[in-house]
């Protein structure tokens, strides 16, 4: 007995862990890089960027947290985003979130650069290729350190900063505060998105959610803590640097805070503060490296990059594909930008990604697929995320030209990939996408207006699951919902299910939802004290489809039989399948075939204890019709005497269970099979059993069931009670079918 | 006598680095409930799920041969767990908890396997380990050492009686009592000199002091025991680990 799923994980990080990695993610390059370009772009004021900055994020992570508590699974920005809104959307995020991460890193190189320069003369750009080759090596041989290095780093530098930040508040000078802003609000919001690539990273955190004990109060108070104590700090910093140095100074230094750090805290707090630049310029571009695998291996898995990207080598286990491109692009990006410009990019990249996780929370919130149930939840929405959405866009338009047409090119890129993808490659996941979070959204919305409505009307009630197609829905049909909704006080849920063959991608199974048919439904059932919801799924597998939606609220599936059927045999049919599965609730299937009031019910019992289900079934829908019941018993021709009476008393046993008056009759035949069709086509409704363990024998010959139910020219209900089901071999046989299929493809 | 109840021993294996278990060891572990554990350290650079889609199938097919090599030598009950792992000291101590096991054995090449070095701390948990043993050397014939350092001459006399208290303890199991001996030796380096003796013995077993089998058998003494001997080492956890779980 091994234990395959063996996680590897255990949750026990409380708030302060998270918290120490959360700021870790954060706490880098940026502050000690950045305030130089800052205060040349806004003066005192590019305080109040970092600020701005910060709540941007502060609403992403909140956002990101809603989605990490839902789908614990280290997933970060890609998973979450290609589950919500398929891999379309996935993609351009996948590459978006590692295209950022490697602008930060290259961005750190160059920064490191400014901070050696500190003291040695040597050049930038010698520097930044210098590390940026070591780190790769380091990383490449996989040694132990660049994993460790990280936790030291962060610890320390929060002390470094914090003692600047104390000494520094003391000496600061309010007069250089003033103008606080030097360059109007334009200069604030365009230094807003030169900083933002501080706060990347914050996402990344997400991914300890497993990790996490009791993630649904941890996560929010830690992650929540960290952004705003970061923000906080580096307000804070910003200040301080702007209050001790003039702005012109400031502008020329290649390592202000260092500088600043200087003037109050003597040459010895200056070095100090100029050794710690170099560690978080070196963490922060080392974390690019160590993590380059992260983003291709969930595409990957997804099929949408090859798993060689990713793939750890013999030599030293690591990911030598991942982390040479990662570590060359940086080298190469950071000879070819300046500071600013890889900032904005990496910013730029980091706004679609934080903008697009708060368009999810949206999306999901308002669709609320079965399997979103996230144990925190973003206040204010959907008004705080689309705010927090618009506000993290509305700063690409300063971005730089550059930036825009970098993004606007890269998620051309992205889409294009995407489709030379599903044209060439394996099959990719996720099945859905946006479009499925739209419709949801309608059917919930719609669902909401019916509630306001109707009042007091609540769906936590009983739910009868309906299977049909669009279109025409037979008389029939309708009175079988009508009887089981007041039977059962229960609401319909209508299902319509649209089976995409394995070789056709998902996005191209077109399906629109039509408006007529559902009023039409809504019309002819006029139901008073219950709802109709409707939904539309597209699947690989139809019967696993309608076995998904069935819930724990599930009182009843009805089916519409629409294949043709085929006499002696249903099987590989829609209905085999279903009535084969192993269903947890009753099912009845309706073959409806005639289009007259139901006036005449026929009820073919067989004795055992599966007949309450027929017998009930049929009582309801008499008692909405008003059509005669007749309880009926084939019984071989020559039975004994003995056996014709018992079976007439269990008829009489069975009308107690009614509401409404019922016949009784029992029918000699030769063949049961073609008394009971002849007794049918004289009625406008059969109601029979399925077997709920079919045998090998009948399945070998061919059931009654399937053949009345080919047969007879009236419509037929077949029952079947929840229970055990379905040979072992029939079941290994679709599966592995339906693998050949996929792998042919 | 508690000598029903079962131990369980946990066994860590780096099966893809190529790890086998010596057959004396396989031999003397067949008469308790053994959990094997595959494990895979591997660097930061890659995340344990990326490792997992890589090498689960081969390791999982090394696993399920050692298994069946357990099997052969009379181990009723195997269980196997595969675990990768950026730091396989937290797994196994992860594992141990999880897996109710009562002891790790940390693998050394062992050709030959007859006597066991039993090197004792204290009072602590002496019952508990002498009684663990009588389970583990039943149907063996390996012979017994307890073993027991002082610092000075002075404690020479207290600390033989509690040497002479855990071979009663385990002769009290059904273990011949020839086949016991005890060994005090009155040393400033406990760990030089449990080394010491450990060479003229084919297996080292201790006692976890702390309530973390990593901090035992791999910070400061017991990290200097498992890897100043050759022999493989039986690390005991302590019973008052129970609750923590």
């Amino acid at each position: 007995m091994g234990h395959g799923s063996d996680s590897d994980l255990r949750r026990d990080l409380g708030v302060f862990a998270v918290f120490t990695i959360a700021s870790g993610t954060m706490i880098g390059a940026g502050i000690f890089v950045l305030p130089g370009p800052a205060a040349e772009g806004a003066g005192p004021a590019s305080a109040l960027s970092f600020g701005i900055a910060g709540l941007i994020a502060l609403v992403a992570t909140m956002c990101a947290v809603e989605l990490a508590t839902a789908m614990p699974r280290a997933g970060g920005p890609y998973f979450f985003t290609s589950r919500a809104m398929g891999p379309l959307v996935g993609t351009v995020v996948g590459f978006g979130a590692w295209l950022a991460l490697i602008f930060k890193g290259s961005f750190a190189l160059v920064g490191l650069g400014w901070y050696v320069t500190e003291f040695w003369a040597v050049p930038v750009l010698a520097v930044a290729v210098v590390g940026g080759l070591l780190l790769t090596l380091l990383n490449w041989i996989g040694a132990e350190e660049s994993g460790k290095l990280q936790n030291a780093v962060v610890i320390g530098l929060v002390a470094i900063l914090a003692v600047f930040a104390g000494g520094g508040l003391l000496a600061s000078n309010t007069d250089n505060w003033s103008p606080f802003v030097t360059t109007g609000v334009d200069g604030v919001i365009t230094t807003t998105g030169l900083v933002f690539i501080s706060y990347l990273g914050i996402v990344k955190a997400t991914a300890v959610a497993e990790e996490v004990k009791d993630p649904g109060t941890t996560l929010p108070r830690a992650l929540f803590a960290a952004v705003i104590f970061v923000t906080l700090l580096y307000v804070g910093v910003m200040l301080i640097v702007t209050g001790v140095m003039p702005i012109a100074d400031i502008a020329d230094s290649s390592a202000p805070v260092a500088e600043a750090g200087g003037l109050f805290l003597g040459a010895l707090g200056g070095a100090v503060i100029a050794l710690a630049g170099i560690f978080a310029t070196v963490s922060t571009a080392n974390a690019a490296v160590l993590s380059s695998s992260r983003f291709p291996f969930a595409m990957s898995r997804d099929g949408l990059v090859t798993p060689k990207l990713s793939e750890s080598s013999a030599r030293f286990g690591t990911p030598t594909v991942s982390i040479w491109l990662t570590g060359g692009i940086m080298i190469v990006l950071a000879l070819l930008l300046d500071v600013e410009m890889l900032a904005k990019l990496g910013g730029t990249f980091g706004i679609l990604v934080f903008a697009l996780l708060n368009v999810t929370v949206v999306l999901l919130r308002s669709s609320r697929p079965e399997w979103y149930d996230p144990d925190y939840e973003v206040p204010f929405s959907p008004i705080l995320p689309l705010a927090g959405a618009a506000a993290a866009l509305l700063l690409i338009p300063f971005m730089g030209l550059l930036s825009q047409i970098t993004a606007i090119g890269f998620v051309l890129v992205g889409v294009g990939w995407y489709y030379v993808q599903t044209r060439t490659g394996r099959p990719v996941q996720p099945d859905h996408d946006i479009r499925d979070q739209v419709l949801g959204a309608q059917y919930q919305r719609s669902l909401e207006e019916k509630r306001s409505q109707i009042g007091n009307l609540t769906t936590g009630g009983p739910h009868i699951l309906v299977e049909t197609v669009e279109g025409e829905t037979n008389p029939h049909l309708l009175t079988a919902m009508r009887s089981f909704v007041d039977r059962f006080d229960a609401d319909l849920d209508v299902l319509t299910v649209t089976e995409v063959p394995s070789h056709v991608p998902f996005a191209e199974a077109e399906h629109d939802v039509d408006d007529d048919w559902m009023d039409h439904i809504e019309r002819d059932l006029a139901l008073d004290d219950h709802v109709v919801l409707f939904d539309h799924v597209r699947t690989r597998d139809q019967t696993d489809a309608l076995l998904e939606s069935v819930n724990d609220r599930t009182e009843l599936v009805l089916v519409d039989w629409q294949d043709p059927i085929r006499k002696h045999h249903l099987q590989e049919s829609h209905v085999d399948e279903i009535l084969r599965s192993k269903f947890p609730v009753r099912l009845a299937v309706l073959k409806p075939r005639g289009t007259d009031e139901i006036s005449d019910i026929v009820v073919a019992t067989e004795t055992g204890p599966y007949d309450q289900a027929e017998v009930e079934l049929a009582d309801a829908v008499a008692t909405v019709t008003g059509a005669n019941l007749t309880l009926l018993k084939a019984i071989p021709e020559g039975a004994s005497e003995e056996a014709a009476t018992s079976a007439q008393a269990y008829l009489e046993d069975l009308t107690d269970l009614l509401s409404s008056p019922a016949e009784t009759e029992l029918l000699h035949a030769a063949s049961v099979d073609d008394a009971l069709v002849r007794r049918a086509n004289q009625a406008d409704l059969l109601v029979m059993g399925a077997p709920t363990r079919p045998d090998r024998m009948s399945e070998f010959f061919g059931q009654t069931t399937d053949y009345v139910a080919a047969e007879t020219d009236t419509s037929v209900l077949v029952v079947k009670e929840p229970g055990v089901q379905v040979p072992m071999t029939r079941r290994l046989w679709r599966r592995l079918r339906r693998f050949a299929d996929r792998d042919s493809t | 006598m508690s000598s029903t109840r079962e131990y369980r021993v946990l066994v860590p294996v780096d099966v893809l680095g190529g790890e086998t278990v010596p057959q004396t060891v396989i031999d003397a572990f067949a008469s308790v409930p053994v959990v094997l554990l595959a494990y895979r350290e591997i660097p930061d650079q890659i995340g344990t799920d990326q490792a997992r889609d890589q090498y689960e199938r081969r390791a999982r097919a090394e696993l399920e041969e050692l298994r069946d090599v357990f099997e052969d030598a009379g181990c009723l009950d195997v269980t196997t767990r595969l675990v990768f792992t950026h730091d396989r000291l937290q797994t196994f101590e992860r594992v141990a908890l999880e897996a109710a096991c009562d002891a790790v054995v940390v693998l050394n090449p062992a050709p030959v396997l007859e006597s066991v070095l039993v090197a004792l701390r204290g009072g602590v948990n002496l019952e508990y380990i002498a009684r663990f043993l009588g389970v583990l050397l039943a149907g063996t014939d390996l012979s017994v050492t307890f073993f027991h350092v002082v610092s000075d001459e002075d404690e020479r006399d207290q600390r033989a009686e509690l040497l002479e208290t855990a071979a009663a303890t385990l002769a009290d199991t059904g273990v011949d009592r020839q086949r016991i001996d005890t060994s005090l030796v009155v040393d400033g380096s406990p760990t030089r000199a449990i080394l010491e003796a450990a060479d003229d013995h084919d297996l080292l077993v201790v006692g976890e002091s702390r309530p973390s089998v990593r901090r035992f058998i791999f910070k400061d003494r017991a990290k200097s025991l498992a890897k100043g001997t050759v022999d493989p080492v039986l690390v005991i956890r302590g019973e008052y680990l129970e609750d923590e779980t």
